[in-house]
Parts: C-alpha cells; structure tokens; sequence
C-alpha cells in the first residue's frame, strides 16, 4: 500500500470533491425546493393543481437518474436546449431526486391532522403562513429521516455526472486509476472523502430531527 | 341554488335588528344527497348563550362551523352585528370574518410545536400583526383568565386535557372575537377536568360574551343557557329557554332525547 498516489495527486482530489460538493449541494436545494410546491399541489382539489405534479411524481420515479441525466445533456439540445455538463448533471439529477423527496415531503404534510387546519382557519391564518408556521413544523419530523436519506443517494448518486464529462470526484479517480494502476489506494480516499460529504448531510439531519421535536 | 352568495347582492330587505349579534338564517348544508342541514335558523342577543343539543349526527357541529364558515352553507344568510356576511366570498376574504368569531374545539387543537403562550400570541402576530410585547401582554392576561398564568412556557403534551382546553379559549379570546363559539368542548375530556373548562365558560359568559355551545352538559345548559336549540335531522325541531326545553319537551323527538340523557 502506497498513499503517496494520493498525495501527489491532492489536486486532482481536491478538484473533484469540490465538483462532487458543488453537484450534490445544488441539486439538493433545487431538488427540495421544487418537491415541496409539488408536494402542496399533488393533494389540492383543484385537477389543475394535482395533475401536473401527480404526473411529476409518476415520471421523475419510474425513469432511470441515468436516463434523465442523458436526456438533460444529450436530449435537450435536440429541442435547442444546449446545457453544459455540470448545470445538465443537476438539472437532470434534480428531477430525479425531486419526484422522490415530494412523495417524502407530502406523506410528512399528510400525517398533519386536519384539525390543525381548522384551528388555523378558525383564527384566520392564511392558508401559506398557516402551512409555513403551522404544517410544516409539524410535519418536519415525518419529512427529515427519509428526505435526508434521500439526499444522501443524491451525493453518492452525483457519480453519474461523470458519464456527461463532468470532472467529479468518481471520475477523475477512475480517470487517476488508469494511468497509475493503484485502484486501492485511490479507491479507499474518494470512499472517505464521500463519507465525510455525507456525514455532514446526516450532522444537519440529526440537527433538524432535534429541532423539530416535541410531544 | 345558492341565490345568497353572489358577491354585490344588495343588502337583504329585511336586515337583521341591531339588537341581535349573530343571526343565521335558513342555513342548508348538502354533501352529495344527503341533507345535512335542512333551513336551520339561530337568533343570538349580544350577550347570550345559545345551547344547541341534539343526538350526534344531528348536525349540530356542522350548523355551528356554518356559523364561521369553515364550512360553507349551500344556502342561507348570515348577519353579524346587524351585517350581512357574504358567504360566497373567496376563502382569502372569509378569514376576515371569521377573525370575528373564535372557535373552540372538541379536541383543542392546540399547536403542539409551540408553548402555551406561544399557541395564544400567534394568530394576533400574523393575522392583526400585534408587535410579539405587546402580543405577549395580552396572553398573559388571558391565560391568568383561563387560570393558567404559571404553565405559559408549557407545552400542549405536558398539559392535561382541561388545561389544554382552557389554552385554547385563551387563544381564541386573544383574536377579540365578537362572538365564541364552543362544539362539544368538553366531551373528550374526564369527568373530573369539565369542571375547570365549564367554569371558565361560565366566566366568559358573566363578562358579556355572546357564546354558541354545542353540548351534553346539562347542568351546566341549565343554569348558563339563555335559550336552548334542540336539532334533529338537519332542523331545529323546538326553541326556548332551558326549562321549557329540558322539563317540558313537547316533540316525540326532543322527549326521547332527554329520556336519554337523564338516565
């Protein structure tokens, strides 16, 4: 065992965790952002609503990540849509994830009773700060555990980015691999420098599960 | 059908005395085919309490969130303060009334994510946009009311269930309500934590409330209830004060009703 591959390379390493993070941290808002109005919309009354973002759901989780990633960097530009690879690689795995955390995040808003609707309607609250003030704190202690868990498959998921010429960190190790023929070292860094990236996501985790706690 | 609600009817010709608080008038209320309200009328005097009894399932419940419009009647009137409320306005321009009328329920639905205190201060925070001091002041005041001034910083799980309503008739109070309605308040909790809850009604009535209660006690319709309503099937089916209601019911319906409920 030799790490000296590593150090010699820290660069290289160095590059591709920064691409992994910037991935991973960018499709993780964007992916949450778009679930939540989507999560609001799949139960309205009005089909209006429920339907784009029912259908939302059923499409983003029945396609392969790898097959909406392809689509966003060799897809699109059949329509004049040219993205470059990284804002491809989170436009895609963000529709991935997004169909996922909105089924997280609804089965969270649904385990609200209805009663604390009433109570807020009754005091004439607002539906938007009834669900901001109200639901959501609520609903957050359903909604952390399998939405982190989630997000945690976005950043291991994140890899996929490298097959549209995205230089992250998986990439490049297979990349460094290939002309320094030592798999093992190389291999065991980029598994610790994702477990630290993930560790951080589970850290705000426990933080929101302790946050949102009561009863 | 719902002639009443379009938005810009001009005033009913016949508009409600200025001596009424609240009045309702001819409320219906379908879901699907089923008649669940069938034209029912109420008349409260500012400062009254209107008991409404009557079986479950009677409508009771549904009637009364008529009255705030959580739900919606298909058609009838209603009139606060001698006004006419437009019941088909949007849901954004209802909470403005329903501001107006507080509303406690059977199981409190209190906010179990905020502290006592917190569950009163909220709605006059976001909805009237009274500074968090001056909001403050206030809930402590009502929940030395409710007497329970020492357990603001507790939470709604380590109350007990009449502490719990009793929050919740502070929270109510502190939107200023003109009216306070009350669905079955005390029917989820032990016979030994009603006491507590009646009283404080008791208190809210001997200040001047004008109060709509939805209840089985009795005892406590008896000796606080201006006029009782007896509901059922979706209509009022006799009116009047709680001695005539109670010792002399006339109706088959309102007799087998209190049989019941003095066994």
């Amino acid at each position: 065992m030799n790490f000296s591959v590593v150090f010699d390379n820290l660069d290289l390493f160095w590059r591709g965790a920064t691409s992994t993070f910037i991935i991973a941290f960018v499709t993780s808002v964007l992916s949450v952002a778009a679930a939540l109005p989507l999560a609001v919309m799949r139960d309205m009354r009005s089909p209006l609503l429920s339907w784009p973002a029912a259908i939302f759901s059923w499409a983003s989780r029945a396609t392969p990540a790898l097959a909406l990633l392809f689509f966003a960097y060799y897809g699109l530009p059949g329509i004049g849509i040219y993205l470059d690879p990284v804002p491809a690689a989170i436009l895609g795995l963000s529709l991935s994830a997004a169909g996922y955390n909105m089924e997280f995040i609804r089965a969270g808003l649904q385990a609200v009773p209805r009663t604390q609707y009433d109570a807020a309607r009754a005091l004439g609250i607002p539906y938007r700060t009834a669900l901001r003030r109200i639901i959501i704190p609520q609903a957050m202690r359903v909604i952390v555990p399998p939405l982190a868990s989630n997000l945690t498959l976005v950043i291991k998921g994140s890899a996929l980015a490298s097959l549209v010429a995205v230089s992250e960190l998986t990439g490049e190790a297979m990349a460094l691999i290939s002309f320094t023929y030592r798999p093992f070292e190389i291999l065991i860094t980029i598994a610790a420098i994702y477990l630290v990236i993930n560790s951080a996501l589970i850290s705000l985790q426990h933080y929101l599960e302790q946050r949102f706690r009561f009863g | 059908m719902s002639t009443n609600s379009d938005p810009g009817l001009p005033a009913s010709q016949d508009p409600s005395p200025a001596d009424v608080k609240l009045e309702a008038r001819n409320i219906v209320k379908r879901f699907g085919n089923n008649i669940i309200l069938d034209g029912v009328s109420l008349s409260a005097a500012p400062g009254s309490v209107t008991a409404i009894i009557g079986a479950s399932g009677s409508g009771k419940s549904t009637f009364l969130r008529c009255v705030n419009l959580l739900i919606r009647p298909d058609a009838g009137e209603l009139f606060l303060d001698g006004q006419r409320v437009d019941i088909g306005q949007r849901e954004r321009d209802l909470l403005r009334y329903r501001c107006e009328i507080g509303m406690v329920f059977q199981s409190y639905n209190l906010f179990p994510h905020m502290t006592a205190l917190e569950n009163v201060i909220e709605a006059p925070m976001i909805v009237h946009r009274v500074p968090r001091a001056e909001a403050t002041e206030r809930a402590v005041v009502l929940l030395e009311k409710v007497r329970l001034g020492p357990r603001a910083a507790a939470y709604p799980h380590q109350l007990s269930g009449g502490e719990q309503q009793r929050v919740a008739i502070a929270r109510a109070l502190a939107m200023h309500p003109r009216v306070m309605l009350f669905d079955e308040v005390t029917s989820a909790l032990d016979p030994e934590l009603k006491g507590e809850v009646l009283a404080t009604m008791r208190d809210l009535a001997a200040d001047g409330m004008t109060m709509i209660v939805v209840s089985h006690e009795m005892s406590f319709v008896r000796q606080v209830a201006s006029q009782v309503l007896f509901m059922s099937s979706g209509r009022i089916i006799e009116h009047g004060d709680p001695d005539a209601i109670l010792d002399r019911p006339r109706s088959p319906e309102l007799q087998a009703f209190v049989a019941r409920i003095m066994d």
